[in-house]
This record gives C-alpha cells, structure tokens and sequence, in this order.
C-alpha cells in the first residue's frame, strides 16, 4: 500500500468521525432521527454486504453514494425490512422494520430493478398495491390519481405496464413508494433509465418530498445527480460507509489533506508567485491561462486572492475549488 | 384483501391462462375419443376410467405442483416479491392468501371440467343414469378438492424452504409415488396418493372407484385414517411453510 493510500484510509476515518458525531448530535437535538443503523453487519454466506455501519438518518433527503455492489443496496432492503441485518441494531421510526408489517404503512420502497406486473396497466398496478396495502377502493383509487399525476404518468396511466419504456417504469415504481404518502422514503437508483427531462422532474420530486419532511434515502452512482438532490450524502464503499454528513462537512473533515484550487488569470506565473509566499501553499502547477494550487488552509489562501484581486496587481478572471464537489471527494475516500 | 390482489395477479397473468388451461385436459380424453370413433368413455365406467387414467395420476398432481409452487415462486421469479413484503400485510397472510386463492381457483377450473366430463360420459347414458351417477361426481369432486390441497401445501412447503421446488416436485409426483406405490408390503401409505384413492374407494362404496387402487396394489385403510393422513400432512406442510416464509429474507 502507498503513502497516499494510508492517508485516504485515515482520512476516510476521521471523515466518518466527525460526520457521524454531527449526526448524533442533530438526532440528539431534534429526538432519535427516523432511520438508524448501529454497527450493522450482514453477510451472504462467506461475502460481506455490510461490515460494522452505523448510520443515522434524518428528515430530508440523504444521498447514498458508492459503486455497484458498494453495499448500497443491502443497506436499503435492511431499512426497507426485506432482511434482518446478521449483526447489529436496525430501527426504523423507532421499530425493527424486518418483517414488520405493522411499520410498512410507513415506509416507501422503489426498489433497483425494473420488474413490475406486466399484464397490468399502470393505474390498476398501482390502486392493486394500494388496495392490498389496506386503503378502500375509494380512497386507493383517488391515491393512485394523485401518485400518476405526480409522477408525470396520468397520461399513460391506462396503457399496460408491459409496454411502458424504461423511464416510465422507473416512474411507476417511484408512484408506488410515495403513493401511500410514507414517512420514510427509499429509492434506489431512482434516476436510472429516465431521459434528461425525467432526471429533472425526478429530481425535483425527491427534493420535494424532502422539504416537505419525509425521511428520504436515494441511492446512485452518478455523483453530480445525487448532488442535485441533496447536500448530505453516506458514502459507501465494500459494504462501510467511508464518510457522512453534508457535503460541507465531509470537506472540512477532509481539511488535513490538501485543497486544489484551479485559478484562471491573465498572469498565472506571476499570480503563482505572488501566492507561493503564503504559508499553506504546497505547490502550484501553471498552464497558459491558468493556475493550480495545492493549499493546506484553503481560508487564509482565499483571502489571499481576494486581496491580489482587489489591488489589481494581477486580473483574476475565475476561480474554483475543484475538489468541493461530490466526485473529488468520493475519489479521495475511496481511493 | 390479500386473496384479492392473488386473484387478480393469478387470473390476469400468464400464470391463469396456463392454469385454466391444465385445468380443461381432463376433457382431452374423451374428446379425443369422440372425435376418432363418434364413441368412447361412455357412463360411469368411462367417467371412472379418465379419472383413472388422466386426471388423478396426473392432471390433478401437475395442477397442485403448479399451484404450490407458484404461491410464492411467480413473485420470486418475477422479481415483483418485494412490493408485496414491504406492504402492511402479514408475511403469513401474504402466503396464505396466495395460496388458498390459487387452490379455490384451481379446483372450481378442474370441478367444472369434472362436470362436463361427467355430462359428456354419463349423460350418454341418458338422464336417468345423470342422476344415478351423481354420487360418482360428488366423490371425485372431493377426492380432488382434497388432494389438491393436501399436495399444494407440500408444494408450497418446497418453494419456501429449497431452490429448485418444481424439479423436486415432479421427482416426488412421477419417481417417488409410483415407487412407493409398486414396493410390496405397506410402502404404498408412505405416498399421499394412496390415501386419496382410499378414500374414493371408501366414500363412494362404488366398486368401481376400486380400479383407482389396483395399480397401487392397495390395502384400503378405514376412511377417517386416510382423511386424517392427507389433513395433517396439508396443514402440518403449510405450517412449516408460514414459519419458514415469515423470517427468509429474499434478494430479489
């Protein structure tokens, strides 16, 4: 293992600390949070699925981010109650959810693959899982009206299941998790197979039911998406959850390991100069129009540029940190 | 609630149409045989003789592995199982439900082809002979009834606990039965078979429904023995199944 590797599995460490720490100290503000996993283990035969997580879930949508086969999943039926976790404490809304079947009312599932009940239409897939849930036919049928229609499928609502693309599936199958108006929502992979105009109205649904208050899990793999959604995010990776929290949270965990910044100026070599004084710069690397800087304390570095902005000595066109978002720190986790 | 999301996912899928059509093959026979000679099974022999031939070694057996194993096994295999466990039904009522709805189904479809076999048969015989026979009919409609409960819960039992529960079910219908049932000695009771075609024997006291037995080489057991043998099988099956399914996690 190299030098670098060491650091990120450290780092991956201090990231989960301090995010679950902020965690239990917002479950601990506002009550238990809705969803919580204590050092959950569960295990296929001699294959791990999830190894020691302990996650806590609030009100809001939370992004759950790792490859395939990151334990993603097993983590969502677990909460969902499809299986009992092999070690460990699963509570759902204050309750074990396997098998309970008291606490499904409760819980919206859209699971990950695209299977449904072909020889059904839409509308009647969707009053038959409503009505088998318990809701009279009434009040089933007026559900069902409003998941279409919320969905974007009251127009293909009578056209059978069978025949519907990829990207009506997936929206039929988020229909049937939010129909019944949950408190907490599960949603694997909720994107997959939706066109770009899907992917924004999806989108906004899930941030949606999340300002509205439902306790939302959303999984993917196309990170900038999961961004769009949320800025809290679990990042999971061979069945442990590399880091917590929000976005923001996650990055300042982070902050032992450098910051690169990509500034765009008309004098990259002289701005580079003038920068390479302060203390927490690391390094620099300078291209034809632009900078980039390894820096230790982002804070007193951005002052810095804003100075040098403002004096004129030098035109800054642009600037961005370029490991902020989702993508850099998820390879910095997992690398 | 449970038997009617069962009934409609049963009647309206592929799954129905394959079923009512298993479910019409005890009017093969003698449709066949009018065909090719304008004559055939003729009264309560011939009405006994498919019976006999087609419907209770096979057709009725074929019908129960189908409704056992698919309770459970078409959501499994259709990967559509999690949308009914994360609903607020009982696991146990899920199953049950499945369950009862496909052998109510299932035995209405195969009665109402006894029925027609019976007016096909004995009719020919004239009206008299219809309702001389009915006891016939009565006796085959609860034999089947019976036995398609006893052996679908055995079935149900097999797609809960083990991988591959038709391939095991066809093993335990066509090689163990006829084998048990061709062993000398008391083998034969070891089969769910023997008890249903005891009971023909026994509660139709048709010396006719006797010719069941005689492949079978069957010592016939006193009726309540029999009808106790195929109950407890059927519910202490069933049972297991319930207790298995509420904690199996499936990864579907």
């Amino acid at each position: 293992m190299s030098a670098n590797e060491s650091n990120g599995a450290a780092t991956g460490e201090a990231a989960h600390g301090a995010a679950s720490n902020a965690a239990s100290g917002a479950a601990g503000v506002s009550g238990a949070a809705p969803v919580q996993l204590a050092r959950v283990s569960h295990w296929y035969g001699p294959v791990i699925g999830l190894n020691d997580v302990s996650l806590a879930f609030q009100p809001g949508v939370t992004g759950l981010l790792g490859p395939n086969g990151a334990g993603k999943s097993t983590l969502m039926r677990l909460v969902t109650g499809q299986m009992a976790p092999s070690q460990g404490d699963v509570q759902v809304l204050g309750a074990q959810p396997f098998a309970n079947a008291a606490l499904f009312g409760r819980i919206g599932h859209s699971p990950e693959h695209e299977q449904l009940w072909d020889h059904l239409s839409g509308r009647r897939h969707l009053f038959a899982l409503l009505h088998y849930g318990g809701f009279a036919a009434g009040e089933a049928k007026a559900r069902t009206e409003r998941a279409l229609e919320r969905v974007g499928l009251a127009a293909a609502a009578e056209k059978k299941v069978g025949a519907y693309s990829k990207g009506m599936r997936q929206r039929l199958r988020i229909a049937q998790a939010i129909a019944h108006d949950p408190e907490v929502i599960v949603l694997d992979e909720p994107l997959n197979g939706l066109d770009p105009v899907g992917r924004r109205e999806i989108i906004d649904l899930v941030r949606e039911l999340g300002a509205l208050g439902h306790t939302v899990i959303v999984s993917g793999h196309v990170l900038h998406e999961v961004e769009k959604m949320t800025r809290r995010i679990a990042l999971v990776h061979r069945g442990q959850v590399l880091a917590e929290g929000t976005i923001d949270e996650i990055r300042r965990a982070l902050d032992q390991r450098p910051h690169h910044v990509r500034v765009v100026s008309d004098d990259p070599r002289g701005l580079a100069r003038l920068l390479l004084e302060e203390p927490g710069v690391l390094s620099v690397r300078v291209g034809a129009n632009e900078a980039h800087f390894e820096v230790k304390e982002p804070g007193p570095f951005f002052d810095r540029l804003a100075r040098v902005a403002a004096d004129g000595w030098i035109v800054v066109r642009e600037y961005e940190s370029t490991d902020d978002n989702l993508q850099a720190i998820f390879d910095y986790l997992v690398a | 609630m449970t038997v009617r999301v069962s009934g409609l996912a049963l009647l309206r899928g592929r799954r129905g149409a394959t079923l009512a059509l298993l479910c019409l093959l005890p009017l093969i026979a003698p449709g066949l045989e009018l065909w090719r000679e304008g004559a055939g099974y003729k009264g309560g022999v011939g009405f006994i003789a498919v019976l006999t031939n087609l419907c209770f070694p096979a057709i009725n057996l074929i019908v129960a592995l189908f409704v056992g194993c698919g309770a459970i096994g078409e959501e499994i295999e259709g990967k559509t199982l999690p949308y009914l466990l994360t609903r607020p039904v009982p696991r146990s009522a899920l199953l049950l439900g499945r369950w009862l709805t496909a052998v109510v189904t299932s035995s209405l479809l195969l009665g109402a082809a006894y029925a027609v076999l019976y007016l096909a048969t004995v009719g020919q015989m004239g009206g008299e002979a219809l309702w001389v026979d009915l006891p016939l009919l009565g006796t085959a409609l609860a034999g089947m009834a019976l036995s398609m409960v006893a052996y679908s819960a055995v079935f149900v039992l097999l797609s809960v606990v083990i991988k591959w529960p038709l391939l095991v079910g066809l093993v335990l219908l066509f090689v163990w039965e006829p084998f048990a049932a061709s062993m000398p000695g008391t083998m034969a009771r070891y089969t769910l078979l023997h008890h249903v075609y005891t009971l023909l024997a026994r509660l139709s006291g048709d010396e006719r429904y006797t010719t069941l037995a005689r492949p079978y080489e069957l010592e016939l057991l006193p009726a309540a023995d029999s009808l106790q043998v195929l109950a407890w099988v059927g519910a202490i099956a069933l049972a297991l199944a319930l207790l298995k399914f509420r904690r199996k996690a499936y990864l579907v």
